[in-house]
């Protein structure tokens, strides 16, 4: 059966000749018109921020609704050159629109179009958008907290970075809170905050059946104050808790106005002082009411992939009663996060150009986070229960403020809340001493990266270039402010400003020079063409020279010598040749000699120019940036969309006078962050327990950001 | 490498006062040749305000500098410049084509003679 052997032959002969028909769709490398009439399969607006847009863009922005419905290319229908032309031009308009209520000094937007998956075939393609801005907050303290934040909350952290510094004028966030602990049970609750220009309100509640604790604060923020710091913030708070400790309640609620502030960064370690006060009154539910005077001072910093910490705090509590002592409270906080980033990647320097390649895949790192804190109460016996310190699952911070952290209590994770220090044998329950050490690892293992795959993969549009470069214009720009507000500078630069009223009126006899020009030469088109160029130029040099006269104006000394006056000497030189040819040398020979004036009085000002620092400007001008930079830096490397990592844990606690000895947490878990969702699931083990006590405890942790 | 559309702008030192915003768009043609168009905007006043707003189709020997500009953002001179067109954009007594000129000049006096440098550290810093 020769004809049916041959079927099979020729079956796979005619697939094989049918497979350029069903190719692959395959990279898009003609020119744009080359594609004009495919069908358009998709249309994507890929944006690193696009889960961020929502937060500081107004209201109804969103890139994947309106925006994509505004497009002129749309999925289904044919494509269109100069469709793809319009909508990169569209999509940057809008997203510098939307970034343009910010007064960063760094502000980059970025829109492309680019096609994907061409299939000749078929006829059909996708069309992606890569937009980026880089209004990112220049505010950001460089803090642990922060730190700690992007370890926790990736996406949630990137989200209130976006939009800059001045984004919003009006802004509500809620936080619901779900969470476990062994003391408390299962406890819900909402953390919210408006803001309205500088003035937040915040509040937390959170309520299970056998506790309550909740804060309300007003707070208004201030800017820098030379010497004093670079921010700062005075809040009114209202606090009250109650919690079990063993048997025994903990009950309390206060007022208190505290103020806290912070210094500019100093050095490369990039460390910040911070510092604040607080004067508080307190009511026990049990015992009678006290005042006291909260001081608290630190150092913290983000040196690199690090973070540390180090932060004291004072209470001196009165009770204004004769027949009571009054106590006081001493803490010590210390802290230091690390990130190793899997493979490993060097630290960018500071303010230096961002190294590709991008992740396009999850960033991998390992996380470690420690810390250790110790406190002391001085005059015990005047403390009520609710200053003492008792240790546990939950962290009871020194002031109710998230962006400064001070343990006022033994974190163990092992440990119920409050129960360390509430069963004893003693006649008081709860410490006047304690310390703990804690250290929480976690590895990255699974996730997407905030920035999307069209950029980071995109090598042909030079994107990282693109960022660089606008950092470099934003310290140049940064280091002429600095300069002109220089003493140092402003005095060494006395000789270009009285160059400059010099070269101010060889402009001027130039300018009156030019009119003696013969109506009959003037209209020689040659000459006609130099002298409007050498007006248009006498124009901007008299600019240049009118702000160099004021004062130190580096950025336009750079202009006149490099540019303006070279420029008018070539015009010059071409107009007297043309007036000697029109025979007109008497005027040729007077214009030669303005152009020899004008030559000198620049070079004396060239000169001047060249004998000023420069360097030491950029430097400081990179430092200012430099929260920024970080900024962004975390956004490229380091921030996922959604993550999946496990945790291991280890703390070490002891609280005295309490005779229950050192006591250990070891245990482990897993961290997910999904955009706004972040959870936490671990478990601690009590390896050294005592009979009274559970063998573990069971941490559980959700909170959803969102925002309206 | 085929053409592909960009638009990227670019803010000179803003104030809350003043705001000169600096875009360049390459569009592609039919050929597969790029076209440059620069858009110059100033907006003054406490809520800004857009005072100008001028759009030039860029001279293709001024191209590298608008390549430059686009990828490395702008010089020293380039930001004096800027603000030149700003004052240019605002003197009644300038032309039409003066103030396109003096957009234009933003890109012309790019210095191209470290065309990767843009921030230069000077000796005796």
């Amino acid at each position: 059966m020769p004809g049916g052997s041959r079927t099979p032959v020729r079956c796979l002969a005619s697939l094989f000749l049918s497979l350029p028909l069903f190719a692959a769709p395959g990279p898009c490398t003609l020119g744009p018109a080359q594609y004009d009439g495919y069908r358009i399969l998709a249309v994507d607006i890929k944006d690193p921020i696009r889960f961020l847009t929502a937060w500081f863009l107004p209201a109804g922005w969103s890139a994947e609704s309106r925006l994509k419905q505004e497009l002129r290319l749309q999925a289904g229908q044919p494509f269109s050159f100069d469709a793809l032309n319009g909508d990169t031009l569209f999509l940057n308009e809008q997203l510098r629109n939307a970034a343009s209520g910010t007064n960063l000094r760094l502000k980059l937007t970025f829109a492309k179009g680019q096609l994907r998956d061409c299939d000749p075939d078929a006829g059909t393609l996708r069309v992606v958008y890569s937009i980026f801005t880089s209004a990112l907050s220049t505010l950001l303290p460089s803090t642990l907290e922060e730190a700690g934040k992007e370890m926790e909350r990736p996406s949630t952290t990137a989200a209130s970075r976006a939009g800059g510094d001045d984004a919003s004028d009006r802004r509500w966030t809620v936080q619901p809170l779900i969470g476990y602990n062994a003391a408390r049970g299962l406890f819900g609750g909402m953390d919210f905050s408006f803001t309205s220009g500088n003035r937040t309100v915040r509040g937390e509640s959170a309520l299970s059946g056998g506790s309550r604790t909740g804060n309300l604060a007003l707070s208004g923020t201030t800017g820098p104050r030379a010497g004093l710091w670079k921010s700062a913030e005075w809040t009114g708070a209202f606090d009250f808790s109650d919690t079990p400790a063993g048997a025994l309640r903990l009950q309390d609620s206060r007022v208190s106005g505290r103020f806290t502030a912070i210094t500019a960064e100093k050095g490369s370690l990039h460390t910040v002082f911070r510092y604040g006060a607080a004067l508080e009154g307190a009511m026990p539910a049990a015992g009678s009411g006290y005042g006291s005077l909260k001081a608290w001072a630190g150092l913290t910093g983000r040196p690199g992939d690090g973070a540390f910490s180090a932060s004291w705090a004072l209470q001196q509590a009165d009770s204004f009663r004769q027949s009571q002592t009054n106590f006081r409270k001493h803490l010590i906080d210390l802290g230091f996060n690390r990130r190793f980033p899997l493979p490993a990647r060097k630290a960018p320097r500071d303010s230096g150009h961002f190294e590709g390649p991008l992740s396009a895949t999850v960033h991998k790192s390992l996380d470690l986070e420690t810390r250790f804190n110790a406190g002391l109460i001085q005059h015990a016996e005047g403390a009520p229960a609710t200053e003492r310190f008792f240790g546990g699952n939950q962290l009871r911070p020194f002031v109710s403020d998230a962006s400064w952290v001070i343990g006022d209590d033994a974190f163990i994770r092992s440990i119920p809340e409050n129960q360390l220090g509430a069963q004893t044998t003693r006649s008081s329950i709860g410490g006047s001493r304690f310390y703990s050490g804690n250290a929480t690892l976690a590895w990255t293992l699974w996730g997407k990266p905030m920035l999307p795959a069209e950029l980071a993969e995109d090598t042909e549009s030079g994107f990282l270039d693109k960022l660089n470069g606008q950092f470099d214009s934003a310290i140049l720009a940064v280091a002429a402010s600095l300069k002109r507000n220089d003493p140092d500078y402003i005095r060494a630069s006395g000789g270009i400003v009285a160059r400059a009223a010099e070269l101010s009126d060889q402009l001027k006899v130039l300018a009156e020079k030019l009119r003696e020009i013969p109506p009959d030469v003037l209209a020689k088109p040659s000459v006609a063409q130099a002298v409007r160029g050498i007006r248009s130029n006498i124009r901007g040099a008299g600019i240049s020279v009118e702000k160099m006269r004021a004062g130190p104006a580096p950025q336009f000394t750079v202009l006149l010598v490099r540019s303006q006056l070279p420029g008018l000497a070539a015009l010059l030189a071409r107009l007297a040749a043309d007036l000697d040819t029109a025979q007109t040398m008497a005027l040729a020979a007077a214009i030669r000699s303005l152009a020899r004036n004008l030559d000198e009085t620049g070079l004396a000002i060239r000169q001047t120019w060249e004998s000023l620092p420069s360097g030491i400007f950029e430097q400081r001008a990179r430092q200012t940036l430099e929260p920024a930079h970080r900024a962004l830096d975390a956004f490229l490397n380091r921030l996922n969309v959604y993550s999946v990592a496990p945790v291991g844990l280890f703390d070490v606690a002891r609280v005295w006078p309490v005779d229950r000895g050192v006591h250990y947490g070891v245990g482990g878990g897993v961290r997910l962050s999904l955009a706004n969702v972040n959870l936490t699931l671990a478990y601690a083990a009590n390896p050294r327990r005592a009979p009274s006590e559970k063998a573990g405890s069971i941490l559980f942790r959700l909170d959803v950001t969102s925002l309206f | 490498m085929p053409c592909r559309p960009l638009s990227v702008s670019l803010e000179v030192d803003p104030s809350p006062t003043q705001r000169i915003l600096f875009s360049l768009a390459k569009t592609c043609d039919e050929n597969d040749q790029a076209t440059w168009k620069l858009c110059f905007e100033l907006a003054e006043g406490r809520p800004l305000a857009t005072v100008v707003k001028l759009e030039v189709e860029i001279e293709p020997d001024l191209h590298p500098q608008a390549e430059a500009t686009a990828a490395k953002g702008l010089d020293d001179g380039q930001q004096a410049q800027a603000q030149i067109a700003a004052a240019t954009a605002k003197d009644s007594t300038a032309t039409a084509a003066d103030r396109k000129d003096a957009a234009q000049q933003v890109l012309a006096v790019r210095d191209m003679s470290g065309a990767n440098r843009t921030v230069v550290a000077k000796s005796g810093s």
